[in-house]
């Protein structure tokens, strides 16, 4: 995950030079059940999170 | 919060310990804080957290210490703990926590704290029995990237990361990085600034009490049982001395002693003897 990685290649803002990505991974299995995945989707998003961000930061 | 050269995030201690609740509300907590520290460095491609040997061993001692030596823990390259049975039989999932307070954390004060539960696993066999995996991974210092401390995809069910990367030097990028509590969190992840009281320390055998002093009551029912032990004795040796003397003289109670017998013999004109 660290920036000298190629993968940024293609999400550097061209005007800013900054790449922003924000993780958050699905839950497959909890502790207490055992029906398997819980359908909570990932939150993966490669350039613009502030929706994202916005969001977390007023909770 | 800004990160090192190397992209790893420097913390001022790392802790392990519990958060006691009443009523769902935290109420008090009690963290220990380990001898050694790492930076963290955040790797989707790592499954759960990984920690430097000497750290896991740290970590395991009181993990093990809590859970009665409940867990197996591997000392191997990658090596984890295991639980025979459910994770929900292990009440140390539940309860315990890592503290991270990060070096450069903004606001001020803020750390975070992340369950056990997270990094916790239920494997299901064919017979019906289940197996707790916990994915605390021993990491060999040797390796370069065993230096730190590693949150791995597993963090991120219960966190959210935001990671900024800043390519204006090109020769010298930098990471920033932000970190909430998930939308989707469901183990009682923390962040924030709140202080708890410090509660009961659970590495530490609680003291076992003094033997009792034998009381007053004690020692007279000792005389008492005494007496009564000295007494059925006596009775017993009356008892022993009354049958021996009836033994050794059975028809005793059938001597006619000779006055009597005179007595009889007029009575009955029988003939007297002499």
């Amino acid at each position: 995950m660290g920036p000298t990685s190629y993968i940024w290649d293609g999400f550097v803002d061209p005007e800013t030079f900054i790449a922003t990505y924000s993780i958050e991974i699905a839950r497959t299995t909890t502790l207490s059940s055992d029906l398997g995945a819980t359908q909570i989707p990932s939150n993966i998003t490669f350039g613009k999170s502030s929706e994202a961000i916005a969001y977390y930061a007023g909770k | 919060m800004s990160s090192l050269f190397n992209y790893s995030y420097p913390l001022d201690n790392f802790g392990f310990g519990v958060v006691y609740s009443v009523d769902t509300v935290d109420s008090s907590s009690y963290f220990y804080n380990m001898s050694n520290s790492y930076p963290v460095e955040f790797a989707t491609n790592f499954m759960g957290l990984g920690l430097p040997a000497s750290l896991y061993q740290e970590v395991i001692s009181l993990l093990k210490f809590v859970t009665n030596n409940g867990i197996q823990c591997s000392n191997t390259l990658d090596g984890i703990c295991t639980h025979p049975g459910a994770c929900s039989d292990l009440s140390a999932i539940s309860d315990y926590y890592f503290m991270f307070n990060f070096n450069s954390s903004e606001p001020e004060g803020h750390y975070m704290r992340v369950p056990i539960a997270a990094f916790a696993t239920v494997v299901k066999h064919t017979g019906g029995d289940s197996t707790c995996n916990i994915w605390i991974s021993y990491l060999d210092e040797l390796a370069t990237q065993s230096q730190n401390i590693i949150l791995g995809g597993m963090f991120f069910q219960e966190f959210f990361g935001v990671f900024k990367n800043d390519y204006n030097d090109i020769q010298d990028p930098t990471q920033s990085a932000q970190l909430f509590v998930g939308q989707n969190s469901i183990y009682n992840a923390y962040i924030g600034n709140e202080i708890l009281p410090e509660g009961t320390n659970p590495f530490i055998t609680p003291p076992t009490p003094p033997p009792e002093e034998p009381g007053f009551s004690v020692v007279w029912i000792v005389v008492l049982s005494c007496v009564c032990a000295l007494l059925l004795g006596f009775l017993g040796f009356a008892l022993y001395r009354w049958k021996t003397a009836q033994v050794a003289n059975p028809r005793g109670s059938q001597l006619v002693y000779n006055d009597n017998l005179e007595k009889a013999t007029e009575k009955d004109g029988l003939i007297g003897v002499e």
